[in-house]
């Protein structure tokens, strides 16, 4: 705003100027026009008087001369008309000039008013000459021509005169010539004054001409600062990212505006709209309520700005804005405030605005990405293809797994080798799940363990771990943990629905003689055993009778606990090839999955040729787990030992991996047979098998689907 | 900068609202003002009002989320006994609205816990620099 | 689920805390989740609730040990057990207001309240796995747990 602020010296100076010319104006009137004017005036009038006294100078003599002639006339008796006329001019001009010489500047010389008085007594003795009119002559006969006795008084006045005015007459000359004289002097006095009044004026002029131009030029000057300063804030608005204006008392936008406000806020015009106007509509009404609220505390002088600044409440936020479109985008805005101070007060609010919108998305486009295909569309699609039984094997030992990453996250460590030897520990278990994800095709799983092994690659590579470079991980594992317990529900949703889809089918295929396709498949069951056994370094082979024949309503419940009962009998009854041939058995270990219906119901039998279970591992377990005393373990019969594979929490696998059940194995088959109403017994004999027998009556076969 | 209008010498008072007996103790060894005394702590706004009555301090810093009484209603209160009570709001509590409604009730500023000494030492002095309202 | 900015609001609010007030960075300990039984507390617990966009609650809880030797860092004197809730008062109170700064218009956080003894009643919300976040501080360490969903 740098041409709003004229330089305070060039103000005073361009004032300074004015002053001075109007001080010289009324100077040159009030000395030099003026006193010129009365001096020409006394001037005109003195050389009026000046001409008429030298005009005058030879009046008294031709006076006394024209007495003189008279008094001849009157005695030749000749005619007198003449004389008199004459007379009566020169006394007539005579008192004219005498009047003129008294109004002028000489009016008041002693000189003059002698001769005013001298004159007064002349004109008196002359008054009878002037002022004759009768007949001076008579004939008679007697005498010829006589006098009359006017005559005669005018030819004795005449004498009068004629003695008074020659005896005077030289004195009135020489006051006269001396009043002239003062005139002379005076007008040559008053020519040289008007002269240098005249010159002086020509001098005021000159200068008062000078400072104008000065002036002129002056502002000339100031106007081009101001054009070339109003350019460059023009060029400064014109280009700046920034949307800038000043918000006034009312809260109203300036008349100045930076160009980018246009593109920030899409409109054209701005001054005079106020702020709650320009955001109205694009930040919800609390928040312009805070904003405005906000501003007020600016413009008044009691908050300071400096200890405020970290509560504005649009430092950041979220406008609606239309598009280049007809529609509308959303979009994020960082405004400042700053208060512009006046002399005595707060005059406006400084307001930038920028928009950070690219930099907002970019941040949400990151953590975005790491969370997409979280939809459940996805994860339906992701798992429709794969077996529910081989998914839920699948979820228990990720499951598993993850449980291990867990397990290492929380064994305390302060030292970055200790971080270390974590991240590999954490690799080998998100490894397995990956793979088997891979395995089944079940993507979102897989993409899931890659983005966490990504996090941990990218640790691994870091010069120094702490905790907190740990608690992405974190996220990572709760994140997994959620999506399998989302696989979990879909899958047990999508059991049920096969459930029912299959149990309708088969009633309708029994009245057509068709049966419906089992779930509990040979290939299926074969397959998953083939996964466990590899990963257990083992080897074993799947035989199987009559699942053909378990009913729709009991394929789930019987799944998950043939799934269970196989797993531990992979992980914990088959033994490594070589400990079998060692003991003079097939390489190939065998498990026998058997399914009959009778009258009372149904029974499932499942049997492998492994080491069986030794009575007094279970029991030392129990009692390591704490779930005997040593010397409950030790009343216990080989029976009732067998029976503590069903408890809760037990398992004997000592060293936790994700296909060792970890305490919810055959408890789970227990409490699935009990959800059925049904029976489960063990029958082993140490070295050579393994068998489980399951009887279900036979009314559950119908609401089994329902429980 | 000088020292706000007042006798020569003169400290300014201070007074310490905070229910946290911690925060207070910490605010009293600020050691950063020779001209600041502190003149009285309360531990809620009843308290507050009390101690203000007794003490006619120049400065106030006032937590806002306190028992009995809260920090914004008591600073409406203190603006209202003595016009010209300069506030700080010292607060964990970081919602902006409700910050605003604090200063709008008449404090002057905001200082957000955790602080440093060195924070609160600028906090004050921005503090005690404001030019008196008469 | 959480994100990682929401976490490290907590965490950061947390370890500032001690950096701040006490001039002594704490360091985060290896994180983990609780999933089946409770994240456990130490003798003084300050707990703030969280409602809104995410709903639960987070605590702060350290040993004795640890708070007595943040109050002599300091500078403080007095040692009572009401010091003591003050001082794990006033980092739940930190924790709030980076919260409130960062999601002031998502979360609603609770004033802070303190549990002692070890005392382990309140309630955690169903169906989460809470965070367990260790803060190491000098030779204690505490912990910091986030149960929101």
């Amino acid at each position: 705003m740098r041409q709003a602020m004229r330089s305070p010296f060039m103000m005073l100076r361009g004032r300074g100027a004015t002053v001075l010319s109007a001080v010289l104006i009324a100077g040159i009137i009030g000395v030099v026009l003026l006193p010129g004017y009365r001096l020409a005036r006394s001037l005109a009038a003195s050389n009026t008087a000046l001409q008429l006294v030298s005009e005058q100078q030879s009046t008294p003599e031709l006076l006394v001369r024209e007495i003189e002639l008279l008094r001849d006339r009157l005695a030749t008796r000749s005619y007198v008309g003449r004389n008199l006329e004459e007379l009566r001019r020169l006394v007539t001009s005579y008192d004219q000039a005498l009047a003129a010489v008294r109004a002028s500047d000489a009016g008041a010389l002693a000189e003059v008013q002698r001769a005013v008085e001298l004159w007064a007594r002349q004109r008196a003795t002359l008054e009878p000459l002037v002022s004759f009119s009768a007949q001076p002559y008579v004939d008679t006969d007697r005498g010829g021509t006589a006098l009359t006795p006017d005559g005669q008084k005018l030819a004795a006045d005449a004498r009068k005169a004629w003695q008074f005015v020659r005896a005077n007459t030289p004195a009135l000359i020489g006051q006269f010539e001396r009043a002239g004289e003062y005139l002379r002097r005076q007008a040559a006095g008053g020519a040289d004054e008007l002269r240098a009044l005249l010159l002086s004026g020509v001098l005021a002029t000159l200068v008062l001409f000078a400072i104008t131009l000065y002036l002129q030029l002056l502002k000339g000057r100031h106007e081009r600062a101001a054009r070339e300063s109003q350019e460059q804030t023009r060029d400064i608005l014109r280009s700046v990212k920034e949307g800038f204006f000043l918000l006034d008392a009312d809260m109203r936008i300036g008349a100045v505006w930076s160009d980018a406000l246009a593109t920030i806020f899409q409109r054209r015009e701005f001054a005079g709209l106020a702020f709650e106007e320009l955001l109205a509509g694009l930040v919800s009404e609390k928040t312009l309520q805070t904003a405005v609220k906000y501003i007020g505390l600016l413009r008044g002088e009691r908050a300071q700005e400096k200890l405020i600044k970290g509560i504005n409440p649009l430092a950041q936020v979220e406008v609606r804005l239309p598009d280049l479109g007809a529609g509308v985008e959303t979009r994020y805005l960082e405004f400042d405030f700053h208060r512009v101070s006046g002399q005595d007060s707060i005059r406006y609010v400084l307001v930038t605005v920028v928009d950070v919108t690219a930099s907002v998305l970019l941040a949400r486009e990151l953590r975005q990405s790491q969370e997409s295909g979280s939809g459940q569309t996805d994860l339906l699609m992701g798992m429709l293809h794969v077996d529910p039984l081989q998914l839920d094997n699948f979820l228990a030992t990720a499951r598993a797994n993850l449980k291990v990453v867990n397990a290492v996250l929380r064994e305390p460590s302060r030292e970055d080798d200790e971080f270390r030897s974590k991240i590999a520990k954490i690799f080998r278990e998100l490894h397995a799940v990956k793979g088997e994800a891979a395995l089944l095709r079940l993507g979102t799983v897989e993409a899931r363990a890659h983005a966490f092994e990504d996090v941990l690659q990218e640790l691994r590579a870091r010069p120094q771990l702490t905790g907190n470079d740990f608690l992405p991980l974190l996220l990572k594992l709760d994140e997994l943990l959620a999506h399998l317990q989302a696989l979990q529900e879909m899958s047990m949703r999508l059991l049920e629905l096969r459930a029912a889809m299959t149990s309708a089918a088969a009633s309708a295929g029994a009245a057509r003689g068709e049966m419906a396709a089992p779930m509990l498949t040979p290939g299926a069951l074969a397959e998953f055993a083939d996964g466990l056994a590899r990963r257990c370094g083992k080897r074993v082979q799947i035989v199987t009778e009559g699942l053909e024949h378990v009913p729709p309503a009991l394929q789930r419940p019987l799944g998950e606990a043939v799934l269970q009962m196989l797993r531990n009998a992979v992980v914990h009854g088959i033994e490594k090839s070589s400990v079998r041939e060692a003991a003079q058995k097939t390489a190939v270990g065998t498990v026998r999955i058997a399914f009959g219906r009778s009258s009372e119901g149904c029974s499932l039998s499942f049997e492998d040729d492994g080491a069986g279970i030794v009575a007094d591992t279970l029991k030392s377990a129990a009692v390591r787990k704490g779930l005997l005393s040593p010397e409950e373990a030790g009343q216990l019969e080989p029976r009732q030992a067998f029976r503590l594979i069903f408890q809760p929490g037990f398992s004997t696998q000592e060293e936790a991996t994700p296909d060792a059940g970890r305490g919810v194995g055959m408890d789970l088959v227990a409490k699935l047979v009990r959800e059925l109403s049904g029976r489960i017994s063990v029958a082993t004999r140490p070295g050579r098998f393994t068998r489980f027998e399951i009887r279900l009556p036979a009314a559950v076969e119908s609401v089994a689907g329902v429980a | 900068m000088p020292v706000p209008a007042g006798p020569a010498m003169r400290r300014l008072r201070l007074m310490i609202v905070d229910d946290s007996n911690l925060i207070r103790r910490r605010i009293e060894r600020t050691q950063s003002l020779p001209e600041l005394a502190v003149v009285g702590s309360a531990g809620n706004g009843e308290e507050a009002l009390e101690v203000f009555r007794r003490t006619d301090p120049d400065l106030v810093t006032m937590d806002l989320t306190m028992p009995e009484m809260d920090g914004i209603e008591c600073i409406a209160h203190l603006v209202r006994l003595k016009p010209e009570v300069r506030i700080l709001v010292i607060s964990a509590l970081a919602d902006k609205a409700t910050a605003i409604d604090a200063i709008e009730k008449g404090a002057s500023g905001f200082l957000h816990k955790p602080f440093t000494d060195r924070q609160l030492n600028e906090a004050l002095l921005e503090l005690a620099r404001i030019p008196q309202h008469a | 689920m959480l994100d990682e900015r929401e976490l490290r609001t907590f965490v950061d609010g947390t370890t500032n805390f001690f950096e701040v007030a006490a001039q002594q960075p704490a360091t985060v300990g290896s994180p983990y989740l609780v999933t089946d039984d409770r994240p456990g507390v130490h003798e003084y617990t300050g707990i703030i609730r969280v409602s809104g966009r995410r709903s639960g609650l987070v605590y702060f809880t350290a040993p004795k040990t640890l708070l007595t030797v943040l109050l002599m860092k300091m500078q403080e004197n007095d040692f009572s057990h009401q010091t003591m809730c003050d001082a794990v008062g006033e980092v739940a109170n930190t924790i709030s207001g980076n919260a409130r700064r960062d999601y002031g218009k998502d979360f609603v956080i609770s004033v802070p309240t303190v549990v002692s003894g070890g005392s382990e009643e309140f309630e955690l919300p169903g169906d989460t796995r809470p965070y367990v976040i260790p803060i190491n501080w000098r030779s204690h360490a505490a912990k910091l747990v986030v149960c929101l969903r």
